[in-house]
């Protein structure tokens, strides 16, 4: 059985649109990309700089 | 330690606590005190986050990682930003709207009582280990340094988080973990910029880059697929992504970071933070261990840097050996860097730097505390100006503070919300379980030092009890996949579900040499697995979720 806890409950969410891109998925599009580009600038950091 | 950098050090202690105590006032019903109202904006849950997981031992061990081993390490965080992603798009909309102060509290909601309880039993347990941990290992490593007695120092750190804790609740732990953020960065910088600036006339801070990397230390890519080695690009991307995916999604001192948020779009925006930023910060704090690493090719270092050690080993009768071997290979390894330098190979500082290896293990095989802790306090005390060194070791110390407090409130929510009101005493009023929260806090509190105390004295199994942390997380994240994902998946299937994968996470720790970061992977897997089969088998009356 399922009982909701009394009390205080925490307010319902507001949702928005994000403050730059538009959406939420161009967003975390943006976030991959720059995580593809650390990645690459990683590897080149590391093959550059090997002994 | 001068009398000045004794001031600076209490100052800034006495200022943390303070300016938590007065951003917490005010917290007077459960859902303040637990979910700051949810009126915090992105940036300061995005910094919260990321100083909680910036603990100090992560802090001083993260650097000597950087010297001793070079900056591999960083792959283990390349998961994050993908995990960050996904529990933006599912975990942060489903729980706001669910309307929940803890993660396990959506279970119940979702599946029943009985799988809510068993993974509250899983987090009760786990974290309560780690928060005892978060204690005990800055402890031993900052009152080594301090001077002080490793009781005091547990009591003071352990009173402080209580106090602060108690009082101001999870605003408090946010706008306090703002400040040490801020200051983590700031004392980094300054150890950067002191590290490069001291080193000789004629190395320049790209001569210095080049000799790490020719001594192997900025190595941060490894792209070789080994499931036996602990940091690679796969095991990071992969491994590290279900970690993160777990340690975000499900564990409650971070969940209740986001659900603290003014909106859905404030704890996006502060996840998304701690997915662009962590992975530079990383990178720099193992690259300023790099530096630190090139600083001693030219300054003489200790033998061992740990100051206690480095006097009993001293006074053994291999040590007069061990010094002229040190000396030797020193000198060896500073001639062949110039020569690198100039545009020899590397070939002779490799060599060279192998000896100096070889001789600080035979070393430490006289001692018996890990070394790679004392490193960075060890360049810090030395030679950093008076008055920066009380500032960064009391921002190591409240580093400490920090993750406990987090570790200690997310304890206390998940006791009141998971265990009290939902199983003890039902109905009553939200003064009384604002009342049982803070008593929640104190217990967590004392525990953690106490357990801190009792940890001290496993010793070197303190390491073995920080990793078992990482054996909960894959089933924890596997239940709420199903919960998430598969709406088929009833309560006893999840159930099941749960209690199998962990016994397969624990087979694969017990009888196979597999890396820990896929103990997430294969836990999940189970659980998902199991989980899903039983649905077919199980017959259950379906269930709704709200959110």
């Amino acid at each position: 059985m399922s009982e909701e806890p009394q009390g205080d409950r925490p307010s319902a969410p507001i949702d928005e649109p994000p403050p730059v891109f538009g959406t939420w998925p161009r967003v975390y599009g943006f976030v991959l990309g720059y995580l593809a580009m650390l990645i690459a600038l990683l590897w080149l950091f590391t093959r550059y700089y090997r002994p | 330690m001068t009398i000045i950098d004794w001031i600076v050090l209490f100052a800034w202690l006495v200022f943390l606590v303070s300016y938590g105590l007065w951003r917490g006032r005010g917290s007077t019903t459960v859902n303040q005190y637990l979910l700051a109202g949810k009126t915090m904006p992105w940036y300061a849950m995005g910094l919260s986050i990321m100083a909680t997981q910036a603990s100090a031992i992560t802090f001083v061990s993260t650097t000597g990682q950087g010297f001793v081993d070079g900056m591999r390490f960083v792959q283990f965080y390349l998961g994050l930003p993908i995990a960050m992603v996904i529990l933006c798009a599912t975990a942060v909309p489903i729980f706001h709207r669910a309307k929940v102060y803890t993660a396990y509290e959506y279970l119940e909601k979702r599946f029943d009582a009985k799988t809510r309880s068993l993974v509250t039993a899983v987090f009760l347990i786990q974290r309560g280990l780690g928060a005892g941990i978060a204690l005990a290992a800055p402890s031993i490593v900052l009152s080594v340094i301090l001077g002080w007695s490793f009781h005091v120092t547990t009591l003071v750190m352990g009173g402080l988080v209580i106090l602060y804790t108690t009082f101001g609740g999870i605003k408090a732990v946010t706008h306090a973990d703002v400040q040490q953020m801020m200051f983590i960065m700031g004392s980094l910088i300054l150890a950067f910029i002191l590290a490069i600036s001291l080193l000789p006339p004629d190395i320049s801070f790209f001569d210095a880059v080049k000799l790490a990397g020719a001594a192997g230390r900025l190595n941060a890519i490894d792209a070789s697929l080994d499931w036996n080695n602990r940091y690679n690009l796969w095991s990071g991307l992969i491994g590290g992504g279900f970690l993160m995916l777990a340690y975000f999604g499900t564990d409650q001192s971070q969940v209740q970071r986001y659900l603290t948020g003014k909106s859905i779009g404030h704890s996006r925006l502060g996840l998304l933070l701690n997915a662009m930023a962590k992975v530079p910060v990383q990178f720099f704090i193992l690259f300023i261990g790099s530096m630190v690493f090139v600083f001693f090719l030219f300054q003489r270092p200790p033998l061992l840097f740990h100051p206690v050690e480095m006097k009993r080993v001293a006074l053994t009768p291999e040590y007069p050996a061990l010094q002229v071997r040190f000396d030797e290979a020193l000198n060896a390894r500073e001639a062949a860097a110039r020569r690198v330098k100039g545009g020899a190979p590397v070939a002779d500082l490799l060599s060279a730097q192998q000896q100096v290896d070889a001789v600080r293990a035979d070393a430490q095989k006289l001692s018996h505390e890990n070394d790679t802790n004392y490193i960075f306090l060890s360049f810090v005390t030395r030679y950093m100006p008076v008055g920066l060194v009380g500032l960064i070791l009391g921002v190591i110390f409240t580093a400490a503070m920090s993750a406990s407090s987090g570790e200690i409130n997310s304890l206390a929510t998940v006791t009141m919300i998971d265990v009290y009101q939902r199983h003890l005493h039902r109905g009553a009023n939200d003064r009384h379980y604002l009342f049982a929260s803070r008593l929640a806090t104190i217990f967590w509190g004392c525990y953690a030092v106490a357990f801190a105390n009792f940890a001290q004295g496993l010793g070197t199994l303190i390491e073995a009890v920080n990793q078992v942390g990482s054996l909960f997380y894959g089933s924890m994240l596997g239940v709420f996949v199903l919960a998430f994902f598969l709406k088929k998946v009833r309560g006893t299937a999840a159930f099941l579900g749960v209690a199998v994968g962990q016994l397969a996470i624990f087979a694969v720790a017990a009888f196979t040499s597999v890396a820990y970061l896929w103990y997430n992977v294969v836990g999940a897997l189970v659980v998902i697995a199991v989980g899903y089969g039983l649905s077919f088998v199980l017959t259950e009356k379906p269930k709704t979720a709200s959110g």
